[in-house]
């Protein structure tokens, strides 16, 4: 049902719309240089050097930049440059009060609403975690950590929620990768999301959201340990 | 009563780039429907209008794609993004969960001189002529109040989420202002709200801020 027509097919489809632009792949590029600290904390950001680096024009990347601003993965200051942004026990704070929020709502809602497609491809999804070896490279592992969430959110069908736990999840990661060296169990903590995913597919929304908030304060209590 | 532009909204209105003033103007025509959801916006159009260079201009569109109220698709141009009943729906999800955390935060852990100004702001939105007031101004003061209880939370990741969500749903209240008998209700449960937060009782706070975010709802879905 509309409220207002739309000169357009979709509302937001975004993203989608006619692929990607340049500064959209920039954006995602640095982006997770950033999360993973191949750019670490409080480094300096430098357009030009990016830019040649990533082979992007000057244009995409000041944009990518910008963005990321937006998502205070770097922060700008006048005369000075632009830094990656400082991660300290405040944010983890302030992450950790949205995620156990939005986080089991979001897989609630994708127990409750996913089509039979996203349940296929999580099930996959689950299997594959499910075989993480806690020999596999700690960062490999992160990546299919960030990968599950990023699934999760997308079956939510909630464009919303989805960008602001994408933006999220980037922080929690980011600080995980801080500590990667002295968190024994990273693959422990990411093959818990076997039983998240099959209870979205199972359809049990108490379940999926009491595993998600399990999994977010676990996450929490975990950094928290080592400090 | 002095009402404030949007740009007194913002922290820190010093030291903002044109790019950051294009954005606050355009921000302000959006949400109050100076420019209609779904309607064609061109840039150089734009620019002359508000007598701002075009790439200040390009620049604000770009954040305001991020913040949902601006679309581009290549080729056909840029439009302010549609509304429709799905998106109530997914806007109200969010606030539903996260209004209530800030104001009880906010209730919680505000410091005593942010405590004195809510308090301030509570009796002047008591003072307020609802019935008298001009509609945008009205949505300004509504925004203000939102605002300044974000701030009071601390959390700046939150008060980014909020920020850009209360933008979306006065949108949406601006489209349907005309049609909602109950603006001074919605209006007086800021006044509570604000003493709630200023009175450090979390529960009664969070109660206010889920009843608010869960009665505009249930209001606009009531109309369409």
């Amino acid at each position: 049902m509309t409220l207002v027509d739309h000169p357009v097919d979709g509302p937001w489809a975004g993203s989608d719309i006619g692929g990607e632009s340049n500064a959209d792949r920039a954006y995602e590029v640095i982006r997770e240089r950033l999360v993973m600290l191949d750019i670490r904390p409080g480094e300096p950001i430098n357009d030009d050097r990016l830019a040649t680096e990533l082979g992007f024009g000057r244009t995409p990347v000041r944009e990518a930049v910008k963005r990321l601003e937006r998502d205070r993965l770097v922060v700008a200051y006048p005369r000075r440059g632009t830094f990656a942004t400082a991660v300290d026990l405040t944010d983890l704070a302030d992450i950790s009060e949205i995620r156990t929020q939005l986080e089991p709502t979001a897989a609630a809602r994708s127990a409750r609403t996913a089509s039979a497609e996203a349940r296929a491809r999580l099930a996959v999804l689950a299997r594959g975690i499910a075989a993480i070896d806690d020999g596999d490279d700690p960062r490999e592992v992160l990546r299919r950590d960030v990968y599950v969430h990023r699934e999760i959110y997308r079956a939510s069908g909630n464009p919303h929620l989805e960008q602001i736990l994408i933006t999220l999840d980037g922080h929690a990661t980011r600080i995980w990768c801080l500590f990667l060296d002295r968190l024994p169990d990273v693959a422990t903590h990411v093959r818990e999301h076997v039983a998240l995913l099959e209870a979205i597919v199972a359809g049990d929304e108490v379940a999926a959201a009491e595993l998600t908030l399990a999994h977010v304060t676990g996450f929490e209590r975990a950094i928290r340990a080592l400090l | 009563m002095t009402m404030l532009s949007s740009e007194e909204l913002e922290a820190d209105p010093e030291g903002m780039s044109f790019a950051d003033r294009a954005y606050l103007a355009i921000r302000d025509k959006l949400i109050m429907l100076d420019i209609r959801p779904s309607e064609a916006i061109v840039e150089s159009e734009l620019a002359a209008e508000l007598q701002f260079g075009r790439t200040p201009v390009r620049e604000a569109l770009k954040r305001l794609e991020a913040d949902r109220l601006v679309v581009s698709y290549p080729r056909r141009g840029t439009f302010a993004t549609g509304v429709d009943v799905a998106d109530l729906r997914h806007i109200s999800q969010i606030r539903v969960n996260l209004e209530p955390v800030a104001s009880r935060t906010a209730a919680e852990a505000a410091n005593p001189g942010t405590r004195e100004q809510l308090s301030r702001l509570a009796d002047d939105t008591d003072a307020l002529d609802v019935a008298g007031i001009d509609r945008n101004e009205l949505m300004r003061w509504d925004l203000k109040v939102h605002r300044a209880i974000y701030r009071a939370a601390g959390n700046p990741h939150l008060e980014d989420v909020l920020v850009r969500y209360d933008n979306l749903a006065t949108r949406i209240f601006c489209l349907f202002l005309d049609r909602l008998p109950t603006v001074a209700k919605h209006v007086g449960e800021h006044t509570d709200l604000l003493r709630a937060i200023a009175a450090g009782d979390g529960d009664a706070a969070a109660a206010i801020a889920l009843d608010h975010v869960v009665g505009f709802e249930e209001s606009v879905r009531a109309i369409v």
